[in-house]
């Protein structure tokens, strides 16, 4: 790499977040203040891909057991950010990690299991990342839509339970509803797949100089597997934190 | 005869104050039995933890002589039902809110008794209308009705008519009175109007800071 093709790839970089900082700036003047929180995410992401990039030059070179750490650290990191935004769960951090875990490392067993990626860390820490972060977008949408929804509709939760209904009937509608926010991104990559959207992967795949049909296979593996682990980490979180806020045996509230 | 449902040394305290203390009292079949005293004192707790939706701390409440603790939950809110201050409609028509609670058990409410629910509530003329586009005092009578087609042994009214108009408040007080008196209901009605305390009942109990007195010893 020489040094006009970094400075090359800083400034792309530059107007890359200039573009970001300035819709956030868009934002704010229409009464959506999230200027601070982009310039943050901005300069934390851009640390962390760096490092990420500097790291694995090393990682990949690796043998199969540096994927375990490191799928562990990226668990543990991805929990952290989804229970983030969640300040009225209690318990959040532990709900995002076992929701997480849940639904993305049976994902990754299937792939690993079907032959779809390998051990190595070169095949298994791209696709196992990208399959970890979809399952973390789905535990935080799904549970940012089901724990405010349960104090707003209080009333109603409480109409139901009170005419004899159990807490599953009395949410089943905010369950789903909020299941269905977690999942549906990922259905509609899926749906999108190769008319609206060609993904890195196979992108990367072709140039790389796979067959076009193999690379198509691939990609299509990997955004099914993202699919349902997100199904699973979406119902996963709204089902532990359904558990969490009401008392199972009383049907009611936690007081 | 024993009562419907007996309340015994009911209290509720959290960590840093007590909403109710020592709290006992007993409902019988047929009778309505009014609860007042200022906001705040305890009235709407006691009843949520008479139906359940909360815990007491210490005490005992017992549904026809059986404690609450060898019912399930699901067969008391059946038989102890509760009237909030302000009713919410269940998604569908007026139809489908009488046949929600009776649904839940695999029961069907007949078209018959449907519609006598709702001409007992003077709401006849709008059974298939979607419950939403109801008014308060509308949304209030299809809440009670909705409530007593569930068949309960015990009904909790916590201010039900504190935001209706004349009209409303009558039917309510009508329906309730005559329900207590034919299916042997036992009522507990909070209200803070003492002239409708008067109309409706034949106990009178006032909650100040957590206690309970009779009226008369208040």
């Amino acid at each position: 790499m020489s040094t006009s093709e970094l400075a090359d790839a800083a400034r792309q970089a530059l107007v890359a977040a200039g573009f970001a900082l300035g819709a956030a700036f868009l934002l704010k003047r229409m009464g959506v203040d999230l200027l601070r929180e982009t310039a943050t995410s901005l300069l934390r992401g851009s640390v962390q891909i760096v490092a990420m990039g500097l790291a694995l030059g090393f990682l990949l070179q690796g043998g199969a057991w540096v994927s375990l750490p490191v799928m562990a650290g990226m668990t543990l990191m991805a929990a952290h950010i989804a229970a983030q935004r969640l300040k009225d769960l209690p318990s959040r951090r532990t709900i995002a990690l076992v929701s997480i875990a849940g639904g993305a490392f049976p994902g990754i067993g299937i792939g690993l299991g079907c032959g779809l990626i390998s051990s190595r860390p070169a095949e298994l820490l791209p696709v196992g990342s990208m399959i970890l972060a979809a399952a973390m977008n789905a535990v935080s949408q799904g549970l940012n839509h089901f724990v405010p929804d349960l104090g707003r509709r209080k009333a109603l939760i409480e109409t139901h339970l009170s005419l004899g209904a159990s807490v599953e009937q009395a949410t089943a509608d905010l369950a789903c509803s909020a299941v269905r926010a977690g999942v549906l991104q990922q259905l509609n990559a899926l749906a999108s797949l190769g008319i609206v959207w060609i993904p890195g992967l196979m992108a990367g795949q072709i140039l790389s100089g796979r067959p076009p049909l193999l690379s198509a296979c691939l990609q299509f593996s990997a955004i099914a597997l993202i699919a349902g682990a997100t199904a699973l980490s979406a119902l996963c979180a709204v089902t532990l934190a359904r558990r969490r806020l009401f008392d199972p045996h009383e049907e009611r509230f936690r007081n | 005869m024993s009562p419907n449902l007996d309340v015994r040394g009911l209290s509720r305290r959290l960590e840093d104050r007590v909403l109710f203390e020592e709290v006992s009292l007993a409902l019988h079949a047929g009778e309505i039995t009014c609860l007042q005293g200022p906001s705040g004192c305890g009235k709407s707790s006691l009843l949520r933890c008479l139906s359940r939706l909360e815990a007491f701390s210490t005490g005992e409440i017992l549904l026809a002589e059986k404690p609450s603790r060898g019912i399930p939950v699901l067969e008391w809110r059946r038989a102890v039902g509760h009237l909030f201050q302000a009713s919410v409609p269940l998604p569908g028509d007026l139809s489908d809110n009488l046949r929600y609670a009776p649904s839940l058990r695999g029961e069907r409410l007949e078209e018959g008794d449907v519609q006598a629910w709702l001409e007992a509530v003077g709401l006849e003329a709008k059974a298939s209308q979607d419950a939403s586009t109801l008014s308060g005092g509308e949304l209030q009578r299809l809440a009670l009705a909705r409530l007593l087609a569930n068949r309960p042994s015990v009904l909790l009214l916590d201010e039900p008519t504190s935001a209706l108009d004349e009209a409303s408040r009558g039917l309510i007080e009508a329906c309730v009175t005559e329900s207590v008196k034919s299916s042997g209901i036992a009522c507990l009605w909070v209200t803070h109007d003492p002239a409708q305390a008067l109309r409706v009942a034949i106990r009178h109990l006032r909650m100040d800071a957590g206690r309970l007195f009779a009226e008369d010893a208040a």
